[in-house]
């Protein structure tokens, strides 16, 4: 599955969140997430790329 | 299931050699970068290595930004600068459920055409472990889908999905294209879910795209709507069945008469009588008479008889005798004519078989070339399988010589194959066309015989019968006649 940009989408910011604190406990399955804000980092820190 | 584990682009420009590299794991990847970093351009270029461009519509133009197509802008030492994009591609590495990866490798700017797609069985990129085993597929042309060297036939078999069949607007059922289940995995910029049934690829023509991509993935009515279609499939040929067993028993009834029974459709039709109704016609004389048409001979005759006085036995014998005689023979010169029917029909069947399955094979050979041309065109510079010494059905080394005989020769150019392939596939099916024709006068000539002996042998046995029979008594053979 893949986001890019999921919140330039007017995501409620609550729900957001709590969904990328599910898919971080969930291993079988890939998401891939583009951002360019920093704070989503520290939700994924293990798979986490920053290329700023 | 598919997940992505590495991506490489790779930028040749006049300036030096640019591109990027990204490992992808299980879960959750984050990859974050400035605005116009070309975060787009990388999920982007996973979906274009993918050949999944055509979710996004029929264009054919490569949908990635200019920094991989045309020019790119980059730093150096502080300095500004701008680079002439002069080939670019993209590569990734997928692992599939079974913990086996391919990868996949696709131009992007350059020579080569876009529609290629170089695939290697293993991890091309990190680990360089299945570099021997590249093969060109095709994308974005038609039968991508389904042909041997179609990518997306290829990927689906990689992922392991079993995709059901979608029906149409104006053409046959296709495949559920893999373009139209991506987009519910890929959640784009500027349309994002909150639009998702705007992104489906209408053009695709598929009924229903929508409820069917969703039925799909998340496996809803799929399982029974598949059950219904194979039921309703199974009601049909059921009922295919019992239409050609009762045009059979038709057929079965006129040969028992010595008849032919003409223009039952071979298919079922919704309403009867056809526009063309069947006809029965009975062999008389070596020619075929309408059943009509010989009953009112019959009728006729039937009333001549009821007019004639029934000879006695003793009366009747000298002319019973000679014509016992002319029947006996004619019985053996028809039985002959049987046996001789009968081998010939024999053959003629043999024939048409071994013709059919030869017909399959060079179908079968002509689909494989036709495919192999296809990439070859593209630029492609694969050879055959077995040209490659690889078995085209096992898969398995092919070794043509004990000695090492240097370069094999290629006796024909794949144009060629294919040329030879469709003439003889003309070739083929004009001889297996007439072969069937062969056996179908056959099967009518040899019931139309049969009927002819069968009466013939009642005639013979009535003859005997008189001719044993008290000579005062009336004669069998006149009545039997009546």
């Amino acid at each position: 599955l893949i986001f890019d940009e999921p919140q330039q989408q007017s995501v409620e910011e609550n729900a957001f969140r709590e969904m990328l604190r599910h898919a971080q406990g969930e291993k079988n399955c890939q998401i891939i997430i583009t951002t360019s804000q920093p704070a989503l980092l520290s939700l994924a820190a293990d798979h986490a790329t920053d290329k700023a | 299931m598919l997940r992505v584990r590495h991506l490489l682009i790779h930028i040749n420009t006049d300036k030096g050699v640019f591109g990027t590299r990204q490992n992808f794991a299980d879960g959750l990847n984050v990859v974050r970068a400035e605005n116009y970093a070309g975060k787009s351009q990388l999920v982007q270029s996973i979906m274009y290595a993918l050949g999944m461009e055509g979710m996004q519509g029929p264009s054919h133009a490569v949908p990635l930004a200019h920094a991989l197509t045309d020019y790119l802008e980059y730093k150096e030492n502080g300095k500004e600068g701008k680079a002439k994009v002069i080939d670019s591609m993209v590569s990734v590495e997928i692992e599939n459920g079974k913990k086996q990866f391919l990868t996949v490798q696709r131009a992007i700017a350059g020579d080569r055409n876009k529609h290629l797609m170089t695939v290697y069985e293993g991890r091309a990129i990190t680990k360089k472990e299945a570099l021997s085993s590249a093969r060109d597929y095709y994308v974005r042309e038609g039968g991508a889908a389904t042909n041997e060297l179609g990518f997306h036939r290829r990927l689906k078999d990689f992922i392991g999905w079993d995709l059901p069949t979608a029906p149409r607007f104006n053409e046959p059922d296709c495949p559920l294209y893999l373009e139209t289940l991506f987009p519910l995995f890929y959640v784009e910029q500027k349309l994002g879910w909150g639009r998702l049934p705007a992104r489906y690829p209408t053009w695709l023509g598929i009924r229903d795209v929508g409820r069917r991509t969703v039925e799909f993935v998340l496996g809803l009515d799929a399982y029974a709507t598949a059950i219904e279609r194979t039921a309703v499939n199974e009601e049909i040929k059921r009922l295919k069945r019992e239409w050609s067993s009762a045009r059979t028993q038709a057929e079965r009834s006129g040969s028992s008469i010595a008849g032919i029974v003409r223009g039952i459709p071979v298919e079922p039709i919704a309403s009867w009588p056809p526009e063309v109704p069947p006809t029965l016609s009975v062999m008389r004389d070596s020619k075929w008479v309408p059943i009509s048409e010989y009953l009112n001979g019959l009728k006729g005759r039937f009333t001549e008889l009821q007019n004639i006085e029934v000879p006695s036995t003793e009366q009747a014998e000298p002319k019973i005798r000679a014509e016992l005689t002319k029947l006996e023979s004619d019985l053996a010169s028809r039985e002959r004519a049987i046996a001789a029917l009968y081998e010939k029909f024999e053959t003629d069947s043999a024939e048409a078989e071994a013709l059919q399955q030869r017909l399959d094979t060079i179908n079968d050979d002509l689909r494989k070339y036709r495919d192999l041309r296809k990439v070859r065109r593209m630029g492609s510079s694969d050879g055959p399988e077995v040209v490659n010494g690889h078995c085209p059905t096992c898969h398995q080394d092919l070794a043509d010589s004990l000695l090492d005989t240097g370069n094999k020769a290629v006796p024909m150019t794949v144009d060629q194959n294919v040329s030879f392939y469709e003439e003889q596939i003309q070739l083929f099916a004009a001889v297996h066309g007439n072969a069937m024709h062969s056996v179908q006068t056959a099967e009518k000539e040899l019931r139309a015989q049969r009927g002819q002996v069968a009466e013939l042998r009642d005639r013979i046995r009535d003859i005997r019968e008189t001719l044993v029979s008290a000579s005062s008594s009336p004669s069998i053979e006149a009545i039997s006649d009546c």
